[in-house]
């Protein structure tokens, strides 16, 4: 009998221990999860900036058809103006810069590519009206 | 001596019992502000989002409350920044920045006791793409 002494001392303290464990492991898998959806949101945002920016610089350019249109993305200053933009909003939600920034055209439709938190994000630009 | 140990495992895990429901409250608490800060983040998004496409507060409203489930929106506290009444979005705002910043406080379990409220902060920007 005596043996048994502090038996339920020892489980419950086990216990807490595992409770507190789960404690922890539970903020960090809440923090990593929040920092994910946090990349995520702020690569939207990033190349909708970006979007919107190529989008002015295309409606200044005027009409371009097909070959009007690759030119127009291969422009320093419109890929310089997509960059900035897209960095100015990941900065804002508190994130690295985002890389791999380009432009492409499909015909007359362009696309922007951006890279943020090792996730890719694509906006599709259509032609003006 | 038999006696004498009668009824110690009860005395034990009365006295262990306590710190073992601190402990699942607390559990239970962090789950609630882990639903809390997933929830305004992804409403906060939302909002700016639908700000920036239509210029309307009304509508930034609206998206908040479908998006931030299943927390109460009544208890939601809502900034956008700057607001619809005042410039630039009175005139042409395309190309501002739209900010949206979302609190809330996450009841405390046990909070009758005086324990301290838990505020919870979600945040977005965007690039208002509207135009007049």
């Amino acid at each position: 009998m005596r043996d048994e002494r502090g038996q339920a001392l020892v489980f419950s303290v086990l216990l807490l221990g595992l409770a507190a464990a789960v404690l922890v492991g539970l903020r960090d898998a809440q923090d990593r999860i929040l920092d994910n959806v946090r990349d995520e949101r702020a690569g939207e945002a990033a190349v909708a900036a970006a979007g919107k920016a190529v989008a002015d610089q295309q409606r200044a350019a005027g009409d371009l058809d097909r070959a009007g249109t690759a030119a127009f993305v291969a422009r320093p200053d419109v890929i310089d103006a997509a960059r900035a933009a897209a960095i100015r909003l990941a900065r804002l939600h508190g994130r690295a810069d985002p890389s791999a920034v380009s432009l492409h055209a499909f015909g007359y439709e362009i696309e922007v590519h951006l890279t943020l938190g090792g996730r890719q994000h694509i906006a599709l630009l259509e032609p003006p009206p | 001596m038999i006696r004498a140990d009668r009824g110690q495992a009860l005395v034990e895990f009365a006295l262990v019992l306590p710190l073992l429901l601190v402990f699942v409250f607390a559990i239970v608490f962090v789950a609630q502000i882990g639903v809390a800060r997933l929830a305004l983040e992804h409403a906060a998004a939302e909002g700016a989002r639908i700000g920036a496409l239509t210029n309307d507060d009304g509508a930034v409203a609206r998206a908040i409350d479908a998006a931030v489930a299943p927390l109460d929106a009544s208890h939601v506290r809502v900034r956008i920044d700057p607001p619809q009444s005042s410039l630039p979005r009175t005139l042409d705002p395309r190309g501002a920045l739209l900010r949206v910043e979302l609190g809330y406080t996450v009841p405390v379990p046990l909070g009758f006791v005086g324990l301290p409220e838990i505020a919870v902060v979600g945040r977005a920007a965007r690039v208002i793409e509207w135009t007049p």
